[in-house]
């Protein structure tokens, strides 16, 4: 009997140890080498992880991965809870065309996404260049996917990585809501009518009511956004490949770039582990922090 | 009872047969087709072209008649990928016979890997049929590397409609080409098709001022030897500086497929591209290739004259592949073949690095290539392009850095010792 449950999740864990594993137990084996693919790797120590935390492009990647978290969150996360609630309070039917509408681009893929954006976004013809020409806005037209300088002064993070960040929630924004909405609408209404009956108002039943139980919908939604968000690659890869000039490179894109660009797989390794090991803890440091 | 097993026993035979045969013919022990069919040697090529794959199918089974070996091409859709999957596969006994590869610096660590055949033979058999050359560009410290994949000479086309309506004509000095460029912008033509689209693209301008400034400068700056701050270097980029400032290029995010539309329609009036981008105006539709001219930039100093600048990739042989003596017959068949020649006229509307085609054919096949060969006889001295004439380190990061002086034209002096960094590095 005791050996039946193990026999059961067996072939899940075969898959799962030469799929994800083994794999990932290569790359922290390799991160200790030099290989370019075509000579034998060579033992060096330390030396990748010496080299990438010193390397500036790397730091600003670094900072890029950052900004798509905190973006992503304030966008596909603050926007679609607010989205939520609003139309939470709507009538069925316009909830149901609302969430259509909202859900629609989260049903196309990332590659997808980021071609109907290089359409929007390229100088000629791009739609909103051309939208802005029609409207006479022509002192408004730039060259989007090329704008590099830092979104504050103080930061190396370009505008171009707040636009990529733009699209990306575009495409998440409706799994988000939708998350939200469902969440809401399992909140029980006679906690809200005990609440107003007791002289509360709408913004302090929304943070004391709402809010709270709303907690394991928004651990998901924010864990998710994490998560994917610094492991970033396809959008920002697809519209611009990381630049121009690697400017809007994430920590994903510099891995890749230093693997099969640049051949340095060692550093790749190193990049990949620091990525893992890192997601890791924010996640898990979110999840104790909101569990608490 | 006795029909009942009757009937089981003959059902199961047939079932059994079934299987038989089934798992049998799986396995390849009844292969039908190699017993009927002539003995056919397959040899794989990797490529990256996607656009050239029906191309390689009809080469591979037109040498399979001819020759009894048939090419099997696979295509990644990725540079990358290929770059990768040749990387690993060479040390293995899955190598492929064939694959596609650069010239110049970027062939340099596959060729020392040692994994590579050596063809002086194969050029000794073949020469007479190819350009002249081209033996010299695919040789590298004596060792000839390669046969030829595609050889295309880097020219600046022009609008000639475009031309004629402004009453212009391909500048002679470079003071003419300047103010040229001043009068298209004047007259709201993109005076240059020059972007960042792909990352390469970004090398091309750096690599024409270079070489039409000084040829032996820009050879040595290959080698890792001279400055990127000497004054030669300096001038060629404020050039280029100039011509950022005065908007002479088409928006920076265009890729270089989307030249050849925008020259249609007389937007743009000059494309510094490689010979195979007439294959880009040939695709599209109403598209008058007699419309298209071909012109080099002038030389800047007397140091730059008579230069032209070349592409060659290639095709090496695996040491480790399966068949490598079918892929060095094949590579014989494939350089003097006639055939093999006109199918690539044909097919890919490219120009023939092959002696087969007539002055009159290859003016049939595109009155491009008649203006191209005039070009490459007028400058016989060839430069290598920017992508294989250094380490491919150093090219990924000087695409990085012309980039940035493409959108900040002012910080032109900051990439410029930036590369004399990476020097220090790489060499």
């Amino acid at each position: 009997m005791k050996l039946s449950k193990y026999l059961y999740i067996f072939p899940a864990f075969i898959i799962t140890f030469l799929v994800l594993i083994l794999p990932a137990i290569y790359t922290i084996f390799l991160s200790f080498r030099e290989w370019d693919l075509l000579m034998p790797p060579e033992w060096v120590g330390f030396q990748n992880y010496l080299d990438i935390v010193q390397d500036p492009i790397f730091l600003h990647s670094f900072s890029n991965s950052i900004a798509w978290i905190i973006g992503t969150l304030a966008i596909a996360g603050g926007l679609a809870l607010f989205l939520a609630t609003l139309i939470n309070s709507c009538s069925k039917k316009a909830r149901i065309l609302y969430v259509i509408i909202f859900v629609a681009p989260f049903t196309l893929s990332p590659t997808v996404v980021s071609q109907i954006w290089i359409r929007i976004l390229q100088t000629s013809p791009g739609g909103i260049n051309s939208l802005l020409r029609n409207l006479g806005l022509e002192e408004h037209i730039t060259t989007w996917l090329t704008l590099t300088n830092p979104i504050i002064p103080i930061s190396s993070v370009p505008v171009l990585t707040l636009i990529l960040i733009f699209v990306y929630s575009w495409n998440l924004l409706g799994l988000n809501l939708l998350l939200f909405l469902v969440g809401l609408q399992s909140i029980p209404a006679y906690f809200k009518e005990a609440a107003k009956l007791d002289g509360a108002n709408h913004f302090q039943v929304f943070y004391h009511i709402t809010l709270p139980m709303l907690k394991p919908v928004t651990l998901i939604v924010i864990a998710n956004t994490i998560i994917n968000s610094w492991r970033m690659f396809d959008i920002p890869w697809v519209v611009v490949s990381g630049g121009p000039s690697r400017m809007s490179e994430t920590l994903a894109i510099t891995m890749y770039r230093q693997s099969f660009n640049l051949f340095r797989t060692g550093q790749g390794a190193a990049i990949a582990v620091f990525i893992g090991i890192t997601g890791t803890l924010i996640s898990l440091r979110w999840l104790r922090g909101f569990a608490q | 009872m006795k029909k009942t097993n009757k009937a089981k026993i003959i059902k199961a035979t047939f079932v059994f047969t079934f299987l038989f045969i089934f798992m049998f013919s799986g396995l390849g022990l009844f292969n039908y087709s190699s017993i009927l069919a002539e003995e056919i040697t397959e040899i794989d090529l990797y490529h990256d072209n996607p656009e050239w794959q029906d191309f390689w199918v009809e080469l591979g089974e037109l040498s399979a008649e001819e020759i009894g070996i048939k090419l099997n091409p696979i295509y990644f859709d990725e540079t990358e990928t290929l770059e990768t999957r040749v990387r690993t596969d060479l040390r293995t006994a899955d190598a492929p016979e064939l694959f596609k590869w650069w010239f110049g610096e970027r062939a340099r660590p596959i060729v020392e890997s040692g994994m590579v055949e050596e063809l002086s033979d194969l050029w000794d058999k073949t020469e007479e049929f190819i350009n002249p050359g081209v033996r010299e560009a695919l040789t590298l410290d004596g060792f000839a590397y390669s046969m030829p994949y595609d050889v295309a000479n880097w020219v600046w086309f022009y609008n000639k409609e475009v031309f004629e309506e402004h009453g212009q004509t391909p500048p002679e000095t470079f003071d003419e080409f300047m103010n040229q460029l001043d009068y298209f912008r004047e007259n709201d033509i993109d005076p240059i098709a020059h972007s960042f689209g792909e990352s390469w693209q970004a090398t091309i301008l750096a690599a024409e001022l270079l070489i039409a400034t000084d040829i032996e400068k820009y050879e040595r700056l290959n080698r890792g030897e001279g400055s990127w701050t000497s004054d030669t270097v300096v001038e060629a980029f404020e050039i280029w500086k100039e011509m950022l400032e005065n908007d002479y290029f088409v928006a920076m995010d265009y890729s270089y497929p989307e030249y050849a539309e925008i020259f249609a329609r007389g937007e743009v009036a000059y494309i510094p591209m490689g010979s195979w981008y007439n294959s880009f105006f040939a695709a599209i539709e109403d598209f008058d290739l007699e419309n298209v001219g071909v012109t080099m930039m002038p030389p800047i100093t007397p140091a730059g004259e008579g230069t032209m600048m070349i592409e060659a990739t290639n095709m090496m042989v695996s040491s480790n592949a399966p068949e490598v003596e079918k892929a060095k017959e094949w590579l014989e068949w494939n350089a003097s073949s006639r055939e093999a020649s006109e199918l690539f006229v044909s097919e890919l509307g490219l120009l023939p690095w092959r002696t087969h085609l007539t002055e009159e054919e290859i003016d049939e096949a595109s009155p491009v290539f008649t203006e191209i060969n005039r070009l490459d006889e007028e400058n016989p001295r060839k430069a290598i392009r920017f992508f294989e004439a250094f380490p491919s380190d150093f090219v990924r990061y000087a695409e990085d850095q012309f980039m940035d002086m493409m959108l900040n034209p002012e910080n032109y002096m900051e990439v410029l010792e930036n590369l004399d960094a990476q020097v220090e590095e790489i060499w």
